[in-house]
């Protein structure tokens, strides 16, 4: 074969192979966050949901926090709501969550180091209602939900909040949230996330208070490993073989399964 | 083939393309922040460009240091090959540095056309440096042509002040457009509403110098490896012996200077990543642990594929040496050792596998690879890989040499001491590194970097006084190389170009939907973070334009030597060692 050829052949190839493992690894796409939308007035649990969903998303709090797992980076942050109260003398849970957040390194829990950024300013800038609905949220780990959307916080020596960012553009397909995989798969027909109430299986509403991340991923891998006691029974097998027959194994991607863990796991219940 | 006339083609296209580029922009509203590039996008455009003009900035910035490192050694030894080698290395420069400017050029026609409120914030914060870097370039440009025209036409010493300066000129434009680029992933010098308040700040951001030593290193590796890809494409169609024999030798330099480059290459890649989590630890966890992490697993792949390339060639080149047969046996376990390494270090923490595959191995991570897939098991893994290259760079070295002095068995006895003293220090804190938290576990790399470093330099230094006055006990047959050899140098060149367009994915991408992060946001139609294979598909394009380019530049160096049209053909000088 002719020299020449031979070399295009070969620089073809290398680089076809190097495109094939850079296609056969997992595929994501990351979007910029999205607004929660957080009525004026909004308090109690609803304010909390919409901070889960900021804690999650756009604040991105949850890329070190943890929520009842080992929390190597940043503290994790389970039962923080009864925990913030003696955290610091004179400070309320209320007012330590929002020090915490306006001026994340005033106050570093022992072992970990200051790295945590403003959440009020660029790159998260997240807005006051947002920072309001993220106390809720936390308060509700544990604790008593005391703010509303509406509250406003006074930090000793906090900056005035940045000018508000541009809004996102442009939206795409990705993987599927944790609702729409839900939906989907036809949970709900099944399973209560939103009261104590029992259906065919159990009440998923505060699964993530009852088992860990680790279990709530073995139940979806292995639903039949462990069946949760009840009187009467929960059926054996039928969720495998709802499972399998919704295409669940065969069709959710291990990201969209990560999302679905981490969606339970984040269910807590109503707040003692 | 009529290779000029593509030469041609490319730069018609260029020009189509910038006119394809105006005729959008006079279409569109005149005060947008953002316009659409035909077919492609704005950001895939921009994305090429800038990967093609940094490909042969990258070549013409590395080729004139190791040219000088190369004249500076043929004044001293008084061997006029390394003078004549160094002269061959700068006739690629000339068109590829023209290339580059046209690159530069479109790069900056594309940004000002297509992002141009995003350009008018950046010229807000580095005016200041506009016309030093048209100075710095002008004077890299004059300092290039008198070293390279005005080769064996003046005194030897001032030649080589020359190639210093063109060097110290160059080394200064790439630091002042390395301050443009890394103030978008790390702004600083900027108040509260994105205003200037110190353009030294903003030029001396966080990760301004990280960048600096870490493209001069990869620079030089890219330069070395693209200098023996050129070796090896002229070795493949030589047509005689002496041809051959000087493209074998030239390749072999070329690939030196390429893994000599290479070792220290992931030390300041450990600096420039430090640098990025002390900046803003939720870039280096995006980086490491989110949507990058995946990106790592390739790049495994990439440096893996340079770290065989490079010691296939070096074993294949050991055949050439007389009296090299006594290290053949050790070749099949350094093999060994570095695939074990290689499969160590590509093994990703959460395995590739559907949720069906998952239930089966009880979770995404893999009971046992799951272990090997952490930090502990791949920082151990590399540094492993250094050591084992540089043992085979040390054996393909001793090859026809064997050491005369007094305490030879004792100097033997104290390298293999400090190899072993290094691999243990490495395997040590690699698994002690799964017994402590995460915060104590990231600062173990720095001894390890530090004991392979140490065992590196300390092993050169005693190799050296061991050698002094050795006995050859053969010469080396320039040349008698396998084909395949060859193809290990383009391997090498390909893998190198590839891997910097994936780091430059990822270093571009840390900035996810920020042009400068937290402070000018992007809003344009590209807000996103694209999947690694489009990336791949983009980066595979880039590579392979940048070689259609690279192939024009081998060919139209190569018709420089040939006689002049109807003259009788000139040997080439003997090229014996």
């Amino acid at each position: 074969m002719n020299t020449q050829l031979k070399i295009v052949l070969f620089t073809l190839l290398v680089t076809g192979f190097y495109t094939y493992v850079g296609a056969i690894v997992p595929q994501m796409e990351a979007h910029p966050p999205k607004s929660t939308e957080i009525r004026k007035g909004l308090g109690g649990q609803e304010l909390a949901a919409a901070g889960k969903e900021i804690f999650f998303g756009k604040g991105t709090c949850a890329l070190c926090h943890t929520i009842g797992g080992k929390g190597e980076r940043c503290p994790d942050l389970a039962g923080v709501g009864s925990r913030a109260a003696t955290r610091l003398a004179d400070f309320s849970a209320e007012e330590y969550l929002a020090q915490s957040l306006y001026q994340p390194n005033a106050y570093v829990v022992d072992g970990f180091t200051p790295t945590m950024p403003q959440i009020d300013r660029p790159p998260i800038g997240l807005e006051p209602e947002e920072i309001a609905a993220v106390v809720a949220f936390l308060q509700s780990q544990g604790g008593n939900i005391t703010v509303t959307a509406d509250t406003r916080f006074e930090i000793a020596g906090a900056p005035p909040p940045p000018p508000p960012t541009p809004p996102t553009a442009g939206e795409g397909g990705g993987p599927l949230q944790a609702d729409a995989i839900i939906e989907k798969y036809g949970c709900g027909a099944c399973h209560d996330f939103e009261t104590a109430a029992r259906r065919i299986g159990p009440s998923l509403y505060d699964i993530g208070a009852r088992q860990p991340r680790a279990e709530i991923l073995h139940s979806l891998l292995e639903p039949d490993a462990t069946i949760a006691e009840a009187n009467p029974p929960y059926p054996a097998g039928l969720m495998s073989a709802t499972l399998v027959s919704t295409g669940f194994f065969s069709g959710l991607s291990l990201t969209e399964l990560d999302t679905l863990v981490d969606h339970l796991a984040g269910l807590q219940g109503d707040p003692p | 083939m009529n290779t000029s006339s593509r030469g041609r083609g490319h730069i018609c296209l260029a020009v189509i393309v910038l006119g394809l580029l105006a005729t959008t922009a006079g279409a569109e509203e005149t005060d947008a922040a953002y316009r659409t590039f035909p077919l492609v996008g704005s950001r895939v455009a921009v994305w090429v460009v800038a990967q093609l003009h940094l490909l042969f900035g990258a070549f013409v910035l590395a080729v004139p240091l190791f040219a000088v490192i190369i004249e500076a050694m043929g004044l001293r030894s008084g061997d006029q090959r390394y003078d004549d080698l160094a002269h061959e290395f700068t006739r690629l420069l000339t068109m590829a540095f023209s290339t580059t400017a046209i690159f530069g050029a479109m790069l900056l026609f594309l940004l000002i056309g297509l992002y141009p409120d995003f350009m008018k914030y950046l010229s807000s914060i580095f005016s200041a440096t506009y016309l030093p870097y048209v100075l710095l370039f002008f004077g890299e440009t004059f300092s290039l042509y008198i070293y390279y025209y005005g080769w064996g036409k003046i005194s030897p010493r001032l030649h080589l002040g020359i190639g210093i300066v063109l060097n110290l000129f160059g080394i200064a434009v790439m630091m002042v457009a390395n301050a443009w680029v890394t103030f978008m992933t790390s702004p600083a010098g900027i108040d509260d509403s994105g205003a200037l308040v110190s353009v030294w700040d903003a030029v001396s951001n966080p990760t301004w110098m990280p960048i600096n030593i870490h493209r001069v290193i990869a620079n030089v590796a890219f330069g070395g490896s693209i200098a023996a890809a050129y070796a090896a494409y002229s070795f493949l169609n030589a047509e005689t012996d002496e041809e051959r024999a000087h493209y074998d030798w030239m390749g072999y330099i070329g690939n030196f200077i390429a893994i000599i480059a290479l070792l220290p290459l992931p030390f300041a890649g450990y600096y420039l990543g430090r640098e990025i989590y002390a900046f803003n630890q939720q870039m280096g966890i995006t980086m490491m642990g989110g949507v990058f992490s995946w990106l790592f697993i390739v790049q495994a792949v990439l440096i893996g594929s340079l770290f065989l390339a490079a010691n296939y060639y070096l074993w294949l080149g050991m055949a050439r040496i007389e009296g090299a047969e006594r290290f053949r046996g050790a070749i099949k376990y350094l093999l060994i050792f570095l695939t074990l390494c290689l499969m160590v270090w590509a093994t990703p923490h959460s395995m590739v596998a559907s949720v069906e595959e998952a239930r089966k191995m009880g979770g995404a991570h893999h009971p046992i690879l799951g272990f090997l897939g952490v930090m502990s098991a791949k920082n151990t893994a590399v540094n492993l890989m250094i050591l084992t290259t540089y043992i085979s760079f040390l054996l393909y070295r001793r090859g026809n040499r064997i050491p005369t002095v007094s305490w030879a068995k004792a100097g033997n006895a104290l390298q293999v001491a400090i190899f072993a003293g290094a691999a243990v220090i490495v395997i040590f804190l690699g698994i002690y590194g799964y017994y402590v938290e995460a915060a104590v576990r990231i600062g173990f790399s720095l001894p390890q970097v530090l004991a392979v470093l140490f065992a590196m330099l300390a092993v050169t230094v005693i190799d050296v006084f061991l050698f002094r006055g050795c006995e050859i006990t053969g010469g080396i047959r320039w040349g008698e190389m396998k084909a395949r050899s060859q193809y290990a140098l383009l391997l090498l060149a390909i893998s190198f170009t590839w891997l910097m367009g994936l780091m430059g994915y990822v270093r571009s991408g840390l900035r996810q939907h920020w042009h400068v992060y937290g402070v000018v946001r992007d809003t344009s139609v590209d807000a996103f973070t694209p999947t690694l294979g489009f990336a791949t598909s983009v980066v595979s394009v880039t590579v392979l334009i940048f070689f259609a380019f690279l192939v024009f530049i081998f060919w139209l160096s190569r018709l420089t030597q040939r006689p002049a049209y109807g003259a009788p053909e000139v040997p080439m000088k003997d090229m014996d060692s």
